[in-house]
C-alpha cells in the first residue's frame, strides 16, 4: 500500500473530545456518534490509502486512540463501528469466519473502483486483453492511477463487481493462486 | 446469460497467456529483491571497508556482483518472456483478423451466389421492357385520346365558358335570369309534343322583349 504523501492527517475536531472514544448509552446518541466514527475511519484509510485493519491492535493506535486526551475505543466498541461500515458496503470482515477481529475498509467502495478500473481498461485498449491482478495493482503501466498499490482482496473484490455486470471476467491459470483477469467492453 | 456467456470468453489461449504474464511478474518481483540486495551489500561493503575490514568487504562485493550477474539475466529472461507474450498477443488479433476477413468473404460469396448473373441480365431486360412499355403506354395516352374522354373534355370546355359568359352577364338586368328555369321547365314538354318546335322558340323568344 502507498504511504501516506504530503500533509498530515487532518483530525476532525470531536476527536479531542473525551465522551466521543466512550460508547453513549443513549440509542440517538450512540447513532450520531457512530456516524462520525464511521466517517473518521475511511476519511483515516482513504487518507493513507490503508485498508487493513486488524481491530485488536488498532485500538491502540488513531484514529482509534487520542494520547493527548489518553483515550482510547473498545475493541467491542469498535466492532460495531465496523459492523455499521459493513452494512453501508464500506468494509468487509476478513479473516476466520464470526471471529470478527480483522476486516478491510473500502475508502472506496468496490463497486466505484470497478468503474474506474473498466475505464482505465477501455482508455488504454486493454478491454479482451489478458491482465494480472499484480500489474494491474503493481504495475509499471499503471503507476499513475489511483488503484495503484491497492491491495489484492478490495481489488478482487472490484473486479468481482466488474464480472457481476458481465464486464470482465477472473481466471486462474495454471497456478491456482495467481488470478488474471479480462476486461470486457 | 451474461455469466454464462462470460464463462466461454476464456479460451486455453487467455490460460496460457496468463501464465505468461505471471512469470513476467514473478520476475518483475525478484527484480525488485535483487534491487534491495544490491543496495544492502552496497552499503555492507562500504561499512566494512570504512572498519578497516577488507576481506569482508571484498566478500559483499563478490555478493553484489553475483547479484547483479542474477539480475542481468533476469532481464534478458524478461525482455524474452515479454517479446514472448506480445508475439502471442499480436498473434491472438491477427487470428480474429483473418476469421474476420473468411467471415467477409463468406458472406460476399454467399451474396453472389444469390445474385446470379443470369438474373441480374433477366432482370435487367424485363425492366427495360416494363419501361419502355410504360413510355409506349404514356405516349398513346397523350397523343390519342377515346370519344367518352373527348366529349367529357368538350362539356368542361362548355361549362367554363358558360361560367365566363355569365361572369359577364352579371352586370346585366335581372330579367333574362328568370327566363333560364322557365325554358328548361318548358322543354320536356315542348319535346314530348314534337311537332311545336317553332312554337318552343317563340317562347324561348317571348320573354326577351318583356
Amino acid at each position: 500500500m502507498a504511504a501516506a504523501t504530503g500533509a498530515p492527517f487532518q483530525f476532525p475536531e470531536i476527536y479531542s473530545f473525551p465522551p466521543f472514544f466512550t460508547r453513549q448509552p443513549n440509542e440517538d446518541t450512540w447513532k450520531e456518534q457512530r456516524r462520525q466514527w464511521c466517517d473518521l475511519v475511511v476519511a483515516f484509510h482513504r487518507h493513507h490509502r490503508r485498508s487493513s485493519l486488524a481491530l485488536a491492535e488498532a485500538v491502540a493506535e488513531p484514529p482509534f486512540a487520542n494520547r493527548q486526551i489518553r483515550r482510547a475505543l473498545r475493541v467491542d466498541t469498535l466492532r460495531e463501528i465496523v459492523d455499521e461500515l459493513v452494512n453501508q458496503g464500506h468494509a468487509a470482515w476478513s479473516g476466520p469466519k464470526n471471529t470478527r477481529d480483522t476486516c478491510l475498509i473500502f475508502w472506496r467502495k468496490p463497486e466505484v473502483w470497478a468503474g474506474i478500473l473498466h475505464r482505465w481498461a477501455s482508455e488504454r485498449g486493454l478491454c479482451n486483453t489478458v491482465l494480472t491482478l499484480y500489474e494491474l495493482a503493481n504495475g509499471d503501466d499503471a503507476a499513475d492511477q489511483d488503484f495503484h498499490g491497492l491491495d489484492h482482496a478490495t481489488l478482487r473484490r472490484s473486479l468481482e463487481a466488474l464480472q457481476g455486470q458481465g464486464k470482465a471476467q477472473l481466471f486462474v491459470g495454471s497456478s491456482d493462486e495467481d488470478m488474471g483477469v479480462k476486461f470486457f467492453p | 446469460m451474461g455469466a454464462e456467456q462470460s464463462k466461454h470468453r476464456v479460451t486455453a489461449q487467455d490460460k496460457a497467456v496468463l501464465d505468461m504474464k505471471v512469470q513476467r511478474d514473478k520476475l518483475k518481483q525478484y527484480q525488485r529483491r535483487a534491487q534491495a540486495v544490491l543496495e544492502r551489500e552496497d552499503q555492507l561493503a562500504r561499512e566494512l571497508l570504512r572498519r578497516g575490514d577488507r576481506r569482508r568487504a571484498l566478500l559483499a562485493l563478490r555478493r553484489r556482483k553475483y547479484q547483479q550477474q542474477m539480475m542481468d539475466t533476469a532481464d534478458q529472461q524478461l525482455f524474452n518472456l515479454q517479446q514472448l507474450v506480445e508475439t502471442v498477443e499480436f498473434s491472438l488479433v491477427q487470428r480474429d483478423v483473418l476469421a474476420g476477413l473468411e467471415q467477409g468473404n463468406r458472406v460476399l460469396t454467399r451474396l453472389n451466389r444469390e445474385m446470379r448473373i443470369e438474373d441480374v441480365e433477366r432482370l435487367a431486360a424485363e425492366t427495360a421492357d416494363a419501361i419502355a412499355y410504360q413510355e409506349e403506354v404514356a405516349e398513346i395516352l397523350s397523343s390519342a385520346m377515346s370519344p367518352a374522354d373527348e366529349d367529357a373534355v368538350a362539356q368542361e370546355l362548355e361549362l367554363l365558358e358558360r361560367q365566363e359568359a355569365d361572369r359577364l352577364r352579371l352586370a346585366m338586368p335581372y330579367a333574362p335570369q328568370h327566363a333560364l328555369p322557365e325554358q328548361q321547365q318548358q322543354q320536356p314538354a315542348a319535346a314530348a309534343a314534337a311537332s311545336a318546335v317553332g312554337q318552343g322558340n317563340v317562347e324561348s323568344e317571348e320573354p326577351l322583349p318583356a
